[in-house]
């Protein structure tokens, strides 16, 4: 005759309750480790997306390709000195596999008047696809399409700054009309404000214009289609050291230069600005990461202090429990089962703390935190592993005492 | 007479290897005895009793309980004999501090397998029988010495075993909780008919047994009735 499985349960139940504070202590550590280890990640995760998303909103996977330099009299000139790129440049590069979009700059500071006001900032003259490429949302209107690219239209998207000074009153300046060197162009578009860049420019003091209007409108040039600056994004960040070189050849070849000339431009990989910001980003989660494996092992070390503590107590009832009969086994599931029941409640009750005090966080300081698979499976299986383990190995040694020693255990 | 319900042959046992604790003791009781184990401090006394109730093992020798051989007894075995033959009374009771009495009488039945219809109103009246009616829910530490003294005098006949092992079971109590419990372990034998084998120092506790073993060094220097013995 065995005891019965229903019993063991109870016995398990019935001793955790007589244990109340005890129990609970144990249960706090593991909800403590559990809960903080997940807030922790999440709220790690939450600041790397946030960085993420400022990064991509300088553009993410970019190139800048530049155009080559002149000498002049011995004087040489810096890159974008020479028109050495064109339009066609831009169309092949476009064609090339894991090239998501091509976007050709020519820009210049130009006078821009509105009524009585009157302001100086960069105009830069471009294809519709580099609003893409940078990410800029929009405020009011929209973006020119390609049709007005193509008929160089007459059509500008101002960023807020220009706004705020062409039109200090605060009208809305979506339809209205604006001189730039003199030639009225019509306002499709305002961009959103982005403040300042990585290298602390006013992103928001800028006028984009189709880049056909840039050529034969505002600034003309000597060389119809020639382009002094290309921003390319590519489809993923892995591709992106194939794709320079891809890039490099095409345009070599475009160029027709020679095996052992010199490239008459520039490419220049932006992720490096990325890597850096995302780096420092890593850092951050570390450090949030290592402050929840301490807490987790502060939690663990709370568990088996409370667990060792109680050995003198537990050894002896395991005494008493084998002079009156009880097989191993069934001594050794029943403390199996408290520990079970104390680690993985507790672990629960920590996810679930966790998560919820990760989402009110997240509202609090406006962050994406993210609750992930990893953080909540590692958090429960080290607590819970700690919890079962100190809670069942002293009982597991008692138990293997003759029952004369355990009840003399002092 | 009738077969031996402890037959024990030429045992010996050490704790370490110069003192030996028993040796070479053989002993025989037989059902319905009322045996009285004295001798000073480190005779050996309780280490025998320990032995008798498979708490420990001895370390060469033979050991029958009911005829059954416990020299190499599966732990579960051992487990199952304690549960079913032998009820213990300790000198430090050793109940469960954390729960009532009615729990520490139902221990053993739980052990056993029997479910709670079956073992509550057993052990309800287990403790009516020792005097304790209407304390079910106490917890040792809410009882005076003697009152748990009879919560594990209780708790010793849950299984109905034929034998009962008291060491030194009035050691803590005052003389008047001595009388009471001792009136109660007689009665188990010379009513309900209880093997009993009782380990005191004190000879008018042993008084109340029929028969009387004298340890000394690990030997045993006496074994015959107890008046002859307590006036040796």
């Amino acid at each position: 005759m065995t005891m019965k499985s229903g019993a063991i349960l109870g016995e398990a139940l019935i001793s955790m309750r007589s244990t109340g504070m005890r129990s609970f202590l144990t249960m706090l550590g593991i909800i403590i480790g559990v809960g903080a280890v997940v807030l922790m990640l999440a709220i790690g995760r939450g600041v790397e997306l946030s960085v993420q998303q400022s990064i991509s909103s300088q553009g993410a996977n970019l190139f800048i390709i530049l155009s080559g330099s002149t000498t002049s009299g011995g004087l040489r000139g810096g890159f974008g000195s020479a028109p050495t790129l064109t339009i066609e440049d831009a169309r092949d590069l476009a064609e090339l596999t894991g090239v998501d979009a091509v976007a050709p700059i020519n820009s210049g500071v130009a006078q821009t008047v509105n009524e009585g006001q009157n302001w100086s900032t960069q105009i830069t003259g471009t294809t519709p696809d580099y609003f893409r490429i940078r990410n800029w949302k929009f405020s009011a209107g929209e973006p020119f399409d390609d049709v007005a690219e193509r008929s160089a239209a007459p059509v500008a998207v101002i960023g807020d700054t220009v706004a705020t000074n062409l039109f200090p009153d605060g009208t809305d300046p979506v339809g209205k009309t604006i001189r730039i060197r003199n030639i009225p162009f019509t306002v499709v578009g305002l961009l959103a404000k982005q403040g300042q860049s990585l290298q602390g420019q006013d992103q928001d003091d800028v006028i984009i214009v189709p880049f056909q209007t840039a050529q034969r409108r505002l600034f003309g040039s000597a060389f119809p289609g020639s382009v002094r600056t290309m921003f390319v994004q590519a489809a993923t960040p892995e591709i992106m050291k194939t794709l320079e070189q891809q890039m490099r050849e095409v345009l070599r070849d475009r160029h027709r230069l020679a095996e052992e000339a010199d490239d008459d431009f520039s490419i220049r990989d932006l992720t490096a600005i990325a890597e850096s910001v995302a780096s420092a980003t890593r850092a951050i989660s570390l450090l949030l990461g290592s402050i929840a494996a301490i807490s987790l092992l502060v939690g663990g070390i709370g568990i088996m202090n409370i667990m060792l503590v109680s050995v003198t107590e537990r050894t002896r009832e395991i005494g008493v429990r084998k002079a009156v009969g009880t097989r191993e086994r069934d001594i050794l599931l029943q403390f199996l089962i408290e520990a079970v029941i104390l680690s993985l409640g507790g672990g629960l009750i920590g996810v679930l703390i966790g998560t919820g005090l990760s989402i009110l966080t997240g509202r609090a300081l406006d962050l994406p935190t993210e609750v992930s698979l990893f953080s909540v499976t590692l958090a429960f299986t080290v607590a819970a592993a700690i919890g079962v383990f100190f809670g069942f190995y002293p009982a597991r040694q008692a138990a293997r005492l003759q029952p004369i020693e355990a009840l003399r255990y002092q | 007479m009738s077969d031996p319900l402890i037959h024990v042959e030429r045992i010996d046992k050490s704790y370490t290897a110069l003192v030996p604790v028993l040796r070479q003791v053989s002993l025989t009781i037989h059902p319905g005895e009322f045996v009285a184990l004295m001798g000073p401090s480190g005779s050996g006394k309780s280490t025998f009793m320990n032995i008798l109730g498979c708490l420990d093992t001895a370390d060469s020798g033979a050991y029958y309980l009911g005829g059954e051989d416990t020299t190499n007894l599966t732990k579960d075995r051992a487990a199952e004999l304690r549960n079913r033959m032998i009820g213990f009374v300790f000198q430090g009771f050793n109940l469960l501090q954390r729960r009532s009495a009615l729990d520490n009488v139902a221990l053993p039945m739980i052990c056993g397998g029997l479910s709670r219809s079956e073992w509550a109103p057993r052990a309800r009246d287990l403790l009516d029988q020792v005097g304790l009616k209407g304390r079910y829910s106490s917890r040792p530490n809410q009882l005076s010495g003697g009152q748990q003294q009879r919560v594990a005098i209780a708790r010793s006949l849950a299984m109905e075993p034929p034998l009962i092992l008291a060491d030194e079971p009035t050691g803590n109590l005052d003389s008047t909780s001595s009388a009471d419990i001792m009136r109660i372990i007689s009665g188990l034998n010379s009513i309900g008919g209880i093997t009993i084998v009782l380990v005191t120092h004190e000879a008018d506790i042993a008084a109340h047994a029929k028969r009387l073993v004298k340890f000394k060094d690990g030997r045993i220097v006496y074994d015959g009735p107890v008046q002859q013995g307590l006036a040796a």
